[in-house]
């Protein structure tokens, strides 16, 4: 039995964007023999990996660097090119919150939606609904259409529906960006009983400052590369450098 | 050499196909909802769709151009009903990967649940329909026999038709927008290539034969029979395609139509992410 929660080696990943968007019948009738020109967007290159069980890990790196994507291919959302995934442990199949919201629909529905689709059974669901809402603060407005809800409100649900799906490695791209103080605080709270109960979260964000005082490692791309890998504080002062001097 | 492996505890297959069903009802559930949510008349809104058919319908072929079926009305419903069915599920499949990109960029889950999902949806709306046709033959003169036992069978054929359909429908579209307005075009010709309106004893044996070989006309036909007997010129597919064996061809091609739908959807299903 392997410690490893996440094993990811030789990782690679290329996106082609066709120069014309080629999705209709009329261009293939009108330009038969012409092939759609192609640029390779290469989103990673040859990236490994390896995150420990109960370990938190902070993924860093400026826009477009590939970090969602290697999120993605952990999860199995995509496919890598090359290279090999192995995940040890009840994954969680969302990569960010609130997943299947419908704002025509009542918060009720989409806790049940979003519940549903993050692995919980309608038992758990219907034993845990009073809970959620308290957590979240919003049994006021339960039915209340999400249409209405103001951004805070919408994280503050999606998060209290996440907290209580079932994984052992939990996936996660930006998700603190907004919410107030006190939620924040809940919120950090929570991912202290997560590593108290040796949960695994990877966990993709620019907020360095929650990378460096949840994350026990980091690794930082940048255009699709392995820039730095090892304790986060020294991989977030390895962000930082460049920076600093360009300054 | 690419592998994904999700591995030890990832969830027993059981535990996982309890998974999958559950999203499957609940975007099943969601399309419902959302279909006629903020409206005033709800779910009666999907018996609209067929009912207003029915009224002109009638008033065209069983008042302007008579027909000469005997109980044009019910023989008519259950056409409406049948092919209402068929259009629904396959434009609701059709667009169905490409609506919810965001979904498949977000949770890791086959995407194939989500063309059996909204044909689920259009069974529910059928279900309703059903249950008006239901009530109209109770009010006529036919009485149920233990032949009507059939009927569900051949409504399951019909969804392993429209599956296949669906099914290669979506994934085309993910590819090609041309797929659209190609259907649309292809359901409104059905409406009159299909003997929703008309007996079939109208057309000449070779467009018989071309007609019964669609799992659609065939299905629809042997449900009517069933109900409404020998009465009206009811041609199945057994008295064109060459007795009960003949019976067989359109159950095959449904089958056929299914597994190539699913082959189609297979092949594209790891790229949906991505190009959605």
């Amino acid at each position: 039995m392997t410690s490893l929660a996440v094993e990811a080696s030789g990782i690679s990943k290329a996106f082609a964007i066709p120069h014309e968007q080629r999705t209709n019948f009329k261009e293939y009738f009108l330009h038969p023999l012409r092939r759609t020109a192609f640029e390779r967007n290469q989103a990673l290159s040859d990236v490994s990996v390896a995150i420990e069980r109960g370990e938190f890990f902070g993924l860093i790196g400026p826009n477009g660097s590939g970090k969602s994507t290697l999120l993605k291919i952990i999860a199995g959302i995509y496919r890598p090119d090359t290279g090999v995934v192995r995940v040890n442990g009840q994954l969680s199949p969302f990569i960010e919150l609130g997943v299947g919201f419908n704002f025509e629909l009542s918060a009720r529905d989409n806790v049940i939606i979003n519940g549903t689709l993050l692995g919980l059974t309608r038992r758990q669901l219907r034993s845990k609904f009073d809970e959620i809402l308290a957590f979240a603060e919003l049994e006021r407005f339960v039915d209340q259409k999400l249409k209405n809800y103001s951004t805070g409100m919408l994280l503050r649900l999606a998060f209290s529906v996440a907290i209580l799906a079932p994984f052992e490695i939990l996936l996660l791209d930006e998700v603190l960006a907004v919410g107030d103080q006190s939620f924040q605080l809940k919120c950090y709270q929570t991912f202290d009983g997560m590593r108290s109960e040796g949960k695994t979260v990877v966990y993709v964000s620019h907020d360095l400052d929650s990378v460096r005082r949840f994350c026990d490692r980091a690794l930082l791309l940048r255009a699709g590369r392995v820039e730095a890998v090892g304790e986060s504080s020294e991989v977030l002062d390895a962000y930082r450098v460049p920076e600093a001097v360009a300054s | 050499m690419a592998t994904v492996a999700h591995s030890a505890g990832a969830g027993t297959g059981g535990a996982r196909l309890a998974y999958y069903l559950r999203v499957l009802r609940v975007i099943a559930a969601v399309e419902f909802k959302i279909k006629y949510a903020g409206s005033a008349l709800g779910y009666l809104w999907s018996l609209a769709k067929p009912l207003s058919y029915f009224a002109v319908l009638w008033f065209v072929f069983g008042r302007v151009f008579k027909t000469g079926i005997e109980d044009f009305p019910a023989y008519l419903l259950i056409g409406i009903v049948i092919y209402t069915f068929f259009v629904d599920a396959g434009g609701l499949a059709l667009a169905s990967v490409v609506n919810r990109g965001p979904l498949l960029r977000r949770l890791a889950f086959p995407p194939i649940i989500i063309p059996f999902s909204v044909v689920m949806t259009a069974l529910m709306t059928f279900c309703v329909n059903a249950v008006a046709v239901a009530v109209f033959l109770a009010f006529s003169s036919v009485t149920p026999t233990l032949e009507w036992l059939l009927i569900p069978l051949l409504i399951v054929e019909l969804l392993v038709f429209v599956l296949g359909i669906g099914l290669f429908l979506a994934a085309m579209f993910v590819r090609f927008k041309d797929i659209g307005p190609l259907w649309e075009l292809s359901a409104q010709l059905l409406l009159f290539a299909t003997p929703v309106m008309y007996p079939m004893t109208l057309f000449p044996t070779w467009a018989q034969v071309l007609a019964f070989l669609n799992p659609l006309v065939q299905v629809m036909q042997d449900i009517r029979f069933i109900i409404l007997g020998e009465g009206a010129p009811h041609l199945i597919a057994a008295d064109v395609l060459g007795g009960p064996a003949g019976h067989l061809l359109p159950i095959m091609i449904a089958i056929l139509t299914f597994v190539i739908g699913l082959l189609v959807f297979r092949r594209d299903a790891p790229k949906f992410a991505e190009r959605v």
